[in-house]
């Protein structure tokens, strides 16, 4: 058996050959080709170029008009290019990978009128969007959801004007009677327990002063002490029964005193426990309060709050604008993502088993563009040419591995015409494995109508004006800091109002009317940050203390006289019950002192008469004593004498 | 391939005087076309050997279809073997990163975990697909083939435009 079949070997080049040439021959449009697919599944849009052309011998290739339709306005490119030119070394490509020295990208412009629909058929877009959603289970992605999901939010929130609208017809639809007789209210409550309570001790503390039993001691002591007073001390036998008395009016005494004694405790016990009516009528008032703020919860007033009108009017510009740069560094740390430097392999998932990447120190990445010349213009196709200002930039090190080449990939474009100024400048850092991406913008000078302004029903359009715009995108790991400072100067607002003219026809709107007419500045103060679960956001206008001002001193008249209404009806509620409380409860309290106090007169008086009554029959004993010891002595005298 | 075309192209092979070893040989140089990721170069490659060798090129073409279907099925396993090999194995992680950065070397898709978990089955099947193929072909002749032409099946299959059309270039 002959082992190489040589009738085949000629036909074999000979298919070889003809597939190379056909190769060579449509090469342009096999790359065109695959530039425009991945193009569309980026952006989801058409992509489109003018023509493409490859050169092997020096590899390099030239692409002309180059245009990406913009996904949310068909009619427009996100961006068109005019030509891109670069060479690739070809070494370099034998192992896969693509170096560029030098790209140049000119006549870049955005935002261009098209003249055909960009929008990609339904059932390729379909298609993509399902590839994206299963690829993009990434961080960024994720993020990119929440902002959308939080911008949905700043939208939702409503401004002071359509509050102001809102609250109108809320206070005319209250029916408060119908309110108040609804609620149950605390206070009531409160009083209700508080009266239990106080009958409850009052009639204890009642109980233990009459099981004192101090009238019986009294009454005892006072008969008592008329015995001892009745008492004759002439003989000696008299002296005997008197002190008797005096030991059984000492006894007394003493358990008058312990009955005092008692007596006092309790009427500490009675001031903790009865405290000053002012404090008991503080605590009520406090029940009152919290039942107007529940009936004010009730009927949702809405708040004429500074801080709503500048979320609704540049919430969403803000967030959507924060959005669109993440989604740009969403895309850098795809294609150029960061890794340890000691990691020496990773593992990107395909569709079918998962591509191993295996690094090694001091070799080329799988793509370096060294170096990308940027020009382009602010005009273009359908918009201000007369006043374009031309840009230019460069793109420094995109690579695929950034860890390997040690550099970040940096960005710097501007242009500048009399007074008016584009910088965007940006930094990937995707070297080491926290990725820090900072995007810069600053836009000084420019007309109002280059740009997409808020479009709201509550506020006139703006006509014209010069834009000033400070921004500053960092996303560092997972943690996001946007922030941004804009100011319109020499705004104009067009006097017709916003294209919903019936609404607008009311008082309401010539007061909003007036005081844009009177504004000639706007100044926006927007800030982005945190992690993904805490993102907070923060706008700041003078916008906002305008009309809030505005407003609040009209409609804050009739929101106090609203609440004035439902605070005299529930003082009507409760007012009553609540004094009646308070007089019974000062009532007991005094009657309670009242007891103490003549039970402890008594007492004391009891004492002092029992005191008075031992000191005097003492004197009756001793004087009784020395009568007894005279006429003894007189006796023997005699006796001794006879 | 339409499942009867598949069928009366087995039949003429088994039923053709091509020797059992070239379809054997052809046949084995097909599964790995079948069992690889279709778009690599390494298939290239295989495909210029299946025209160069002498070996039979319609039993390679049967073989890349036959297991190309079994190919779906054994992807999974493909990817583990891949895996193990590309990810878990610390040894060959010196070898793997100078074929990566080599020339030419990462266009065959070597990195890729079906990619080598699937050459890697199909190169161990290889020498045991010969052997059985060639075992078998022998076998059929000698025992099975003239019972199998009496089947009615057969003799419609024969009588077909299409048998004879390929009689005439494989006698």
């Amino acid at each position: 058996m002959k082992f190489i079949r040589w009738k085949a070997v000629i036909p074999l080049l000979v298919f070889i050959i003809g597939i190379t040439i056909l190769c060579v021959f449509f090469l342009d449009t096999i790359i065109k080709n695959t530039i425009i697919s991945i193009g569309e599944s980026i952006f989801s849009a058409k992509v489109e170029i003018s023509s493409l052309k490859t050169k092997l011998k020096n590899m390099s290739i030239e692409i002309n008009g180059i245009q990406v339709a913009d996904k949310s306005d068909p009619w427009k490119n996100l961006f068109e290019i005019d030509r891109v030119k670069f060479g690739m070394k070809f070494i370099p490509l034998l192992s896969k990978k693509v170096i560029i020295d030098e790209m140049s990208t000119e006549g870049i412009k955005w935002s261009t009128k098209r003249k055909t629909y960009g929008g990609l058929p339904p059932k390729k877009l379909k298609k993509i969007e399902k590839k994206k959603r299963k690829e993009e289970e990434t961080f960024t992605s994720k993020l990119m959801a929440k902002l959308q999901e939080k911008a949905k939010k700043e939208i939702e929130t409503l401004p002071a004007v359509k509050n102001a609208k809102e609250l109108e017809k809320e206070l005319k639809s209250i029916d408060i009677n119908k309110l108040i007789s609804e609620t149950e209210f605390e206070s009531k409550k409160l009083i209700e327990a508080l009266q239990t309570e106080s009958s409850q001790k009052y009639q204890n503390y009642k109980n233990e002063i009459q099981n004192l039993n101090v009238d019986e001691q009294i009454k005892i002591v006072k008969s008592l002490i008329d015995d001892v007073s009745s008492i004759k001390i002439e003989k000696l036998e008299d002296i005997k029964t008197a002190q008797e008395k005096i030991s059984q009016l000492n006894e007394k005494k003493k358990s008058l005193e312990a009955s005092l004694e008692k007596l006092k405790k309790l009427k500490t016990s009675i001031e903790s426990d009865f405290i000053e009516t002012k404090e008991i009528s503080k605590k009520i008032e406090q029940a009152i309060e919290n039942d107007y703020k529940n009936i004010l919860n009730k009927v949702k007033l809405p708040e004429l709050s500074k801080g709503n009108i500048s979320r609704a009017l540049f919430g969403d510009l803000w967030i959507n604008r924060v959005n669109n740069v993440i989604y740009y560094i969403h895309l850098a740390r795809k294609y150029f993502p960061p890794r340890k430097k000691e990691e020496k392999k990773t593992l990107r998932q395909r569709a079918k088993g998962i591509d191993v990447v295996f690094h090694k120190e001091n070799v080329l990445p799988e793509l370096w563009i060294k170096k990308i010349s940027i020009s382009g213009t602010t005009g273009g196709e359908g918009k201000d040419n007369e006043n374009a200002i031309t840009l230019s930039g460069v793109v420094n090190d995109i690579s695929s591995d950034p860890a390997l080449i040690n550099k970040p990939t940096t960005l710097k474009i501007e242009g500048r015409k009399l007074t008016r100024q584009y910088l965007i400048e940006g930094i990937f850092d995707h070297i080491k494995e926290t990725p820090i991406d900072t995007i810069s913008l600053n836009i000084k000078g420019p007309g109002i109508k280059e740009f997409k302004m808020p479009e709201s029903q509550f506020i006139p359009k703006i006509e014209d004006g010069t834009l000033n715009i400070q921004s500053s995108f960092t996303l560092k790991g997972d943690e996001i800091d946007c922030r941004m400072n804009l100011s319109i100067e020499k705004i104009k607002f067009s006097k017709t109002g916003s294209s919903k003219e019936g609404e607008f026809q009311d008082e309401l709107k010539k007061i909003i009317d007036e005081i844009f007419q009177s504004i000639d500045r706007i100044f926006l103060t927007a800030k982005l940050y945190g992690k993904m679960d805490s993102l907070t956001t923060e706008l700041d206008s003078n916008l906002d203390d305008l009309i809030t001002n505005k407003l609040k001193s009209i409609y804050g008249q009739k929101i106090q006289e609203f609440r004035a209404k439902i605070k005299s009806e529930i003082d009507k509620n409760i007012t009553q019950p609540k004094e009646k409380f308070l007089k019974e409860y000062s009532e007991k309290k005094e009657e309670l002192e009242k007891i103490f106090s003549s039970k402890k007169a008594s007492i004391d008086e009891q004492k002092s008469q029992i005191e008075k009554k031992q000191e005097e029959t003492k004197d009756k004993i001793n004087k009784a004593t020395e009568k007894e010891k005279k006429k003894k002595e007189e006796e023997l005298l005699k006796k001794l004498l006879k | 391939m339409l499942p009867t075309k598949v069928i009366k192209q087995i039949f003429n092979l088994l039923h053709s005087n091509i020797s059992p070893k070239e379809i054997a040989f052809g046949f084995a140089l097909g599964s790995i076309i079948g069992l690889t990721p279709f778009f690599t170069l390494h298939n290239l490659f295989i495909f210029f050997l299946l025209i160069i060798l002498n070996v039979n090129i319609s039993a390679g073409m049967l073989a890349v279809v036959i297991f190309g279907l079994i190919g779906y099925l054994t992807d999974p396993i493909a990817h583990q073997i891949g895996y193990f090999l590309l990810v878990k194995t610390k040894s060959l992680e010196g070898l793997w990163t100078s074929l990566y950065n080599m020339p030419i070397v990462p266009f065959t898709r070597f990195n890729n975990t079906v990619v080598l978990g699937s050459l890697v089955i199909s190169l161990v099947l290889f020498i045991p697909i010969v052997i059985f193929t060639e075992k078998f072909i022998v076998f059929y002749r000698n025992n099975l083939s003239k019972k199998v032409e009496q089947l009615k099946i057969i003799k419609l299959i024969k009588a077909s435009g299409i048998y004879n059309f390929y009689k005439k270039f494989n006698p």
